[in-house]
């Protein structure tokens, strides 16, 4: 009896707030969780809403009632006072474990209700998630659409790599990129989206022959001298992208190598590894001998001041780069070239060709 | 692919965006803006950009390396990136901190030495050293002078002239005759002084040892840098006959190695020019005015390296400093040279003795002792200092004399006592 009393007092004592979600639901909160968001105190101190299901709050859109249910908990725990700075951070741990999906909706919605505390408690578990991935990784984990341009994507950061090794030869690498695109401009070819299969051989070598000049032999060479691949630490991803994403008018260069290098091996007798097809070394044999000669250059000195260190570094690169494999360029009927995320050692120039020929 | 109304990383709003990007820092919102269009168009928030290069470069407006103005903070960002990427960033940003530190220094108390700070040299001009004189540069090394290629002293004013040119970043001290003012040398000229000394001293020509400052006076007080090991030297008494060299900086905070989780990259240069800059900032060292003549002096002006002691409206400071291009390892009793530095002063109050208060007061007398570790090894008395009775008026500036004492030890004391006579 004295019970049903003391329930029947204790909700006239609290007050609450009537809100409805996007999806046209209506629910009554507690009024001190609820004022704790701001939109929300702003629509009952302003515009009086809220006191009635008939004046219920219109929540924003981007406020889904599972999430508003997330949000109240985060509010109802914060809004009291008594709790310790431990604690707080405690349960804020704890309420941020959340599946991406989850987290997102949380974000956005905390966004939306300009919730400034929890906004930044789950940019800061997203930033988490975010943190070391190469921006592949970070498409895959949120489930994000892939629009940029290959051409965008070498922008605007591709410098921003914390391996100074890394970094000389992506400028390196940033360089010739420019380079190939003067190339490209001044001869004015325009792809043609077809079938690699539908090509002769021919066609592709007069194609290539006609602005390499004498660099063919240099190709194989220099593949070979370089060795290179791609240290595939997360924190690379830009360099990552610069590399492992080309234009499409890169194509045919890159689908046609194994047949030409199958070509080059018999004339040239040189050993030229066909797993290295997707070497971005492909792209530098386009340019003409004295660039090359600079970068040769500037590569051994780089090679000659990285010796020391090198080893050990070798060693890291090896063991990470067991785990990665190579995913091949696939065209679609219509003969665009999806991206393709390419994991390729950056090795040094150093290291002797065995070590190259592991790096698969 | 996803449901229209799905929500993802992409559509949590705009405060989220920046918080996100805020703290994921500029390599992760780089990484973060090769993922889709959306995010690119949101890494291009300069405000996201402005605060990257304030706290990583304390810069306040978009500026390149060299100080030329850039459209947009972002746009500042990726040319220091691209300036400095052969580089490890953070060494970047801490050499950067460190010439900030003493240029900001030098802007507050000391602008005629800041003018002469040469701007940065190239990755070209450094490398050409390195050919030069055959050497690798220790990695911390070059990227200081990536910022700041020594000093520009106009030496034809003052070479030759014991006084040297006072506006040496390093600073010195003078005793009795013997002037010190040290400057950082710019590239062309350690390519100089390095040949100069190795054909002197019949240095090898794969010798790893290069000249990096100077003393601009006659007297000679060299620093040299060995780029094998990172460590930086300071030439002793016999330096010219026998290579005599004296370490200025602990040998176990030099980290060459670019990689170790133990310890950061630094050399002794930077080390050492760092810990320059912390004392002119605490004010341990500061700047002395000798007529119209500013130069930073290295004799500590604060506790604890720097003592006082007030007896009846008498004040009396005093400090040390060795004095290494003085000092021989080799001689038994003069091994180490200190040099000290006693400042006297009359309180404004005047000297007061008995209730009764003097305005002036005049030395007459000196004992001092001097201990190598905690042994005496002298104990001098006698009238006046370095042949001088300086008569203090209350509440004027300082009387400053300096001398010296050789002790067997690199430690040691000075301690004693002046007598004053009282006067109107």
């Amino acid at each position: 009896m004295s019970e049903g009393t003391m329930a029947v007092v204790k909700s006239e004592m609290k007050s609450y707030i009537w809100v409805q979600t996007a999806d046209g639901s209506i629910q009554q909160v507690e009024e001190e969780v609820a004022m704790f968001c701001p939109v929300i105190c702003q629509e009952v101190l302003q515009a009086g809403m809220g006191s009635s299901k008939n004046y219920a709050i219109s929540l924003p859109q981007r406020v889904n009632p599972a999430t508003l249910g997330l949000i109240l908990d985060y509010c109802r725990f914060h809004q009291v006072f008594g709790h310790s700075n431990k604690e707080r951070k405690t349960f804020d741990e704890k309420f941020v474990r959340l599946d991406t999906k989850k987290l997102c909706e949380l974000t956005s919605a905390a966004d939306s209700l300009q919730l400034r505390p929890l906004v930044d408690l789950t940019s800061r578990a997203l930033a988490r998630m975010i943190e070391g991935k190469t921006p592949e990784e970070i498409r895959e984990t949120f489930n994000l659409p892939d629009d940029l341009t290959e051409e965008e994507k070498l922008e605007p950061l591709r410098n921003i790599t914390d391996d100074p090794h890394i970094r000389l030869l992506n400028r390196l690498y940033a360089r010739k990129r420019k380079e190939l695109r003067e190339r490209e401009r001044l001869k004015n070819v325009e792809v043609e989206e077809e079938h690699i299969d539908k090509r002769s051989v021919d066609d592709l070598l007069l194609f290539i022959n006609s602005g390499n000049g004498d660099s063919k032999g240099v190709r194989a060479t220099r593949s070979k001298k370089k060795n290179r691949g791609r240290k595939d630490l997360p924190r690379e991803s830009s360099s990552k992208n610069e590399n492992g994403n080309h234009k499409k008018n890169d194509m045919p260069d890159n689908v046609t190598t194994p047949i030409i290098t199958s070509i080059l091996q018999d004339s040239a007798s040189v050993t030229f590894s066909p797993k290295l097809e997707f070497d971005d070394g492909d792209i530098d044999d386009e340019l003409d001998p004295a660039m090359k000669e600079e970068l040769d250059r500037e590569v051994e000195d780089f090679a000659r001041r990285l010796n020391s260190v090198w080893p050990e570094r070798m060693q890291e690169i090896l063991s990470l780069g067991q785990e990665r494999r190579f995913v091949p360029i696939s065209i679609t009927g219509t003969g665009s070239l999806k991206s393709y995320t390419v994991s390729i050692f950056l090795l040094p120039f150093a290291v002797t060709n065995d070590v190259s020929g592991s790096e698969e | 692919m996803r449901g229209a109304r799905e929500m993802g990383l992409d559509s949590v709003g705009g405060l989220a965006n920046h918080m996100i990007m805020a703290k994921l820092g500029p390599e992760g919102t780089g990484s973060l803006a090769c993922v889709s269009r959306r995010f690119r168009d949101w890494a291009d928030d300069d405000s996201l950009w402005s605060t990257f290069c304030a706290d990583e470069l304390h810069l306040l407006s978009p500026l390149d390396p060299l100080g030329n103005p850039m459209p947009t903070f972002k746009a500042a960002y990726q040319v220091w990136r691209e300036a400095f990427g052969m580089y490890p960033w953070p060494l970047v940003t801490r050499v950067k901190r460190c010439w900030d530190r003493l240029k900001s220094w030098l802007v507050a108390n000391f602008p005629e030495a800041l003018a002469t700070l040469r701007k940065g040299a190239s990755e070209d001009k450094i490398n050409k050293l390195e050919n030069a004189l055959q050497v690798n540069l220790p990695v911390p090394t070059r990227v200081l002078y990536r910022f700041c290629d020594g000093q520009a002293l106009m030496s034809a004013e003052f070479s030759g002239h014991m006084l040297g040119n006072p506006l040496g970043l390093i600073g010195g001290y003078s005793f009795y005759d013997h002037e010190v003012n040290v400057y950082l040398l710019p590239l062309s000229q350690i390519v100089r002084e390095t040949k100069k000394i190795a054909r002197r001293m019949g240095f090898n020509s794969r010798s790893e040892y290069i000249v990096m400052a100077n003393s601009s006076t006659n007297s000679a007080k060299i620093f040299i840098l060995n780029c094998a090991n990172g460590q930086l030297y300071v030439g002793t008494q016999n330096f010219a006959r026998d290579g005599g060299l004296i370490p200025c900086v602990p040998n176990e905070l030099i980290n060459l190695r670019p990689d170790s989780e133990r310890m950061r990259q630094q050399d002794a240069m930077l080390l050492w020019l760092e810990e320059h800059g912390s004392r002119l900032h605490d004010g341990i060292i500061k700047l002395r005015e000798e007529g119209n003549i500013r130069s930073i002096n290295l004799f500590p002006e604060q506790a604890p390296h720097c003592t006082a002691a007030m007896t009846n409206g008498v004040k009396v400071r005093a400090s040390a400093v060795l004095a290494p291009e003085f000092s021989d390892l080799n001689d038994g009793s003069a091994k180490y040279m200190f040099s000290y530095s006693i400042r006297m002063s009359l309180l404004p109050e005047g000297c007061i003795i008995n209730g009764l208060s003097f305005a002036s007061c005049q030395l007459y007398w000196r004992h001092l002792f001097f201990h190598a570790n905690d042994d005496l090894i002298s104990d001098v008395e006698g009238e006046a200092v370095i042949g001088k009775f300086p008569l203090l008026h209350q509440g004027e500036a300082e009387f400053v004399y300096e001398s010296c004492t050789p002790l067997t030890s690199s430690s040691g004391s000075v301690e004693g006592s002046f007598t004053f006579v009282p006067g109107r």
